[in-house]
């Protein structure tokens, strides 16, 4: 039961990230997403795997949250800024690429489970990682492109977990450096952004 | 002991990046480095070969391979942080480059799935080197490719570990395991800029600062460099699969080809470099996928030399830089170090990376002649394309550095330190030159390296 409510959780957080006009919901689907992972992640795992995996998506969602709200900050004085997030267009194909992405994933998780791991779990990863590489196609704004990355990291970070056991908690721990970092890398992206001049004019 | 000396390798280089953010002073920030750097050299030298120890559950060994490359590592940052002591470089970049050092020595020690995460971290770390003032649009946009592609790239690479490492287990099923290959052969492609994943390489050439681009190139490419190598000795995908490494042969081939020739279609120093470099990786690749000592040789005298000549052509095109303050007078170091490195690069002598390139095209020609032939005719070609640019850069007019075709302005602090420059082209020379006519105990070293493995070679 609560593998089905993760996994509905974790449809609606992508969902929501990829679609989603306002960052506010974008950066609202990020952290759902990393809700529905440490679920899932305690049914394959130590429950402390889950709860590190929440810490780390706690950070990551405050250091984008300070970011955007610096950004704005800026923009409102009148620097000219490229815009973070373009308003989404095409959402019915928005739709359809999404919903496709879960087919796949759904096929390959009952075909070929991640070893170790439930169809579950298997599906959760196979959709999370799908969802961030379709972003990255599909995306052009620094934001989304970073949190398509992030998906990415989830995804991978999630199968890692289930191979690493118990005596080697530190190496998780080191793998779990990488998450913060990259959050770190797009938001400095994203600073200086504000200064790189953009073709399609200033920020509304 | 052991473990303390395990330890020491990354705190060393760490803690020395924490302590520049806060001293002051270009004599006494070099003498921290300067000091760390020989720490760092004296460890390796310490470590008994073959040891290994357990730090709270993490397994480190101390391999020939880190006995080797750490005061290699030590003495290239060295050379480039010195480098960019200047604007527009930044108060931080020494610091984050010790970062970078520091990630690095771990991942030559650790186990390869913690060595993969080592490495996006100094990947990530070196994401901060790209964008700087004053070309921040172009350099902006090369970092956020950068990011992209390498980072896809490392994900790849973890991936495909994970379904590699589970063959132990018997838990993966052919396909899958055939799909971890194929990552491995995505993510190591991704992150080093093999044709055609090479985008992201040839715009950050182009658009970051020097020094940047070689501590990337030089230092975290060498590294994932290294990672290739210990992947396929420790576990070659041709037991998994025997096309996997004409797949790696093939991308290799290929790389060496194009780069060749997009390097001579340049007008362009740096597009220059980044094509010689995607040529060098490409014969890398080949050495690699070989499966013979000689080829896994030359390989890792490849790797041994990629950093150093990355440093060397970019030492080199800063001494280019510095004629546009005396046009009339040539700088004759630094046409010795872009002639240098070219021509090391495509195999002629009397510099020492030509011996690897000749181990490497030894091994092609023995296995497929016309293959052979056509990565020696590529050399040709890229021998000519440095000649002719070299002729141009130091002998002929200025030309401009950057993109094809653009004319650029180059502000006056972005010249580097001339004198600096000077010392390094001339110390590598140097280094090269006595490496070419002794290269023995490199040699026994790396064969030692190859025969630690327990993939019998032919």
């Amino acid at each position: 039961m609560i593998a089905l409510l993760a996994l509905a959780l974790l449809l609606g957080a992508v969902a929501l990230a990829y679609m989603a006009d306002s960052w506010r919901y974008v950066l609202a689907g990020m952290m759902a997403q990393y809700l529905a992972m440490s679920l899932l992640l305690m049914r394959e795992a130590p429950p402390l795997f889950g709860l590190l995996r929440l810490g780390v998506g706690i950070a990551v969602a405050l250091i984008l949250y300070f970011t955007i709200r610096q950004f704005q900050y800026a923009t409102r004085r009148g620097a000219s800024v490229q815009r973070v997030l373009r308003a989404s267009r095409y959402h019915p194909y928005r739709l359809a690429t999404l919903a496709l992405t879960a087919v796949i994933a759904f096929g390959l998780a009952t075909a070929n489970p991640f070893p170790d791991y439930t169809v579950e779990g298997s599906l959760a990863a196979y959709f999370l990682g799908g969802s961030a590489l379709l972003m990255l196609l599909v995306g052009q704004q620094m934001l989304r492109d970073g949190i398509s990355l992030l998906f990415l990291d989830s995804a991978i970070q999630f199968l890692g977990m289930a191979t690493v056991s118990e005596g080697t908690f530190l190496t998780l721990i080191f793998g779990s450096l990488v998450t913060p970092l990259l959050a770190l890398a797009v938001a400095f992206l994203m600073t200086l952004q504000r200064e790189v001049p953009s073709p399609e004019g200033p920020n509304q | 002991m052991i473990p303390l000396s395990f330890s020491l390798t990354v705190l060393i280089p760490g803690l020395a990046g924490v302590g520049l953010l806060f001293l002051e002073g270009r004599w006494r920030r070099r003498g921290l480095m300067a000091a760390a750097i020989l720490a760092q050299g004296y460890l390796s030298l310490t470590i008994p070969l073959e040891a290994s120890t357990e730090i709270l559950g993490l397994s480190l060994e101390w391999s020939a391979l880190a006995r080797l490359f750490l005061p290699v590592f030590g003495l290239l940052s060295l050379a480039m942080l010195i480098q960019s002591e200047d604007p527009p470089y930044g108060p931080h970049f020494a610091s984050l480059g010790l970062f970078v050092l520091a990630a690095l020595n771990g991942s030559l020690i650790s186990s390869p799935l913690l060595a993969a995460s080592l490495l996006i971290v100094a990947g990530l770390i070196g994401l901060f080197f790209i964008p700087q003032r004053p070309r921040l649009e172009r350099s902006w946009q090369a970092a956020h490719r950068y990011l992209a592609q390498t980072f896809v790239g490392g994900m790849a690479l973890i991936l495909g570990l994970l379904l590699v490492e589970a063959q132990r287990t018997a838990l993966v099923g052919l396909p899958l395991l055939r799909i971890g290959v194929g990552l491995l052969a995505l993510g190591f492609a991704m992150r080093l800029g093999i044709i055609p994943l090479h985008q992201w390489l040839v715009e950050m050439e182009e658009h970051a600062l020097d020094m940047a681009s070689a501590l990337i190139l030089g230092l975290i490419n060498v590294a994932t460099l290294i990672f290739l190598v210990v992947v396929f000795l420790e576990k070659p995908p041709a037991v998994i699969d025997p096309r996997a490494h004409q797949l790696f042969s093939w991308g290799g081939a290929l790389s060496i080809g194009l780069g060749s020739l997009l390097g001579l279609a340049q007008s362009s120093p740096r597009r220059l470099v980044a094509f010689s470099t995607i040529y060098d990786l490409g014969f890398i690749f080949y050495g690699v996928s070989s499966v013979t000592e000689l080829g896994w040789l030359g390989a890792l005298w490849g790797i041994l030399h990629h950093g150093t000549t990355q440093v060397l052509l970019r030492t080199s095109l800063t001494l280019a830089q510095a004629r546009r303050k005396d046009p009339d007078r040539p700088s004759s170091m630094g046409i010795l170090g872009f002639w240098g490195g070219g021509l090391a690069l495509v195999g002629m002598p009397p510099l020492s990376p030509s011996l690897g390139r000749w181990m490497i095209l030894t091994v092609a020609l023995k296995r497929h002649w016309v293959l052979g032939s056509a990565m020696l005719g590529a050399s040709a070609v890229m021998l000519l394309a440095y000649l002719r640019m070299g002729l141009r850069l130091f002998l002929g007019p200025i030309v401009p550095l950057g993109s094809n075709g653009e004319p650029e302005s180059w502000p006056e602090q972005d010249l580097g330190q001339p004198a600096v420059a000077r010392l390094v082209t001339g110390l590598i020379l140097a280094a090269m030159l006595i490496l070419n006519f002794y290269p023995h105990p490199i040699i026994a070293l790396l064969q030692q390296a190859i025969r630690s493995f327990a993939f019998p070679v032919s």
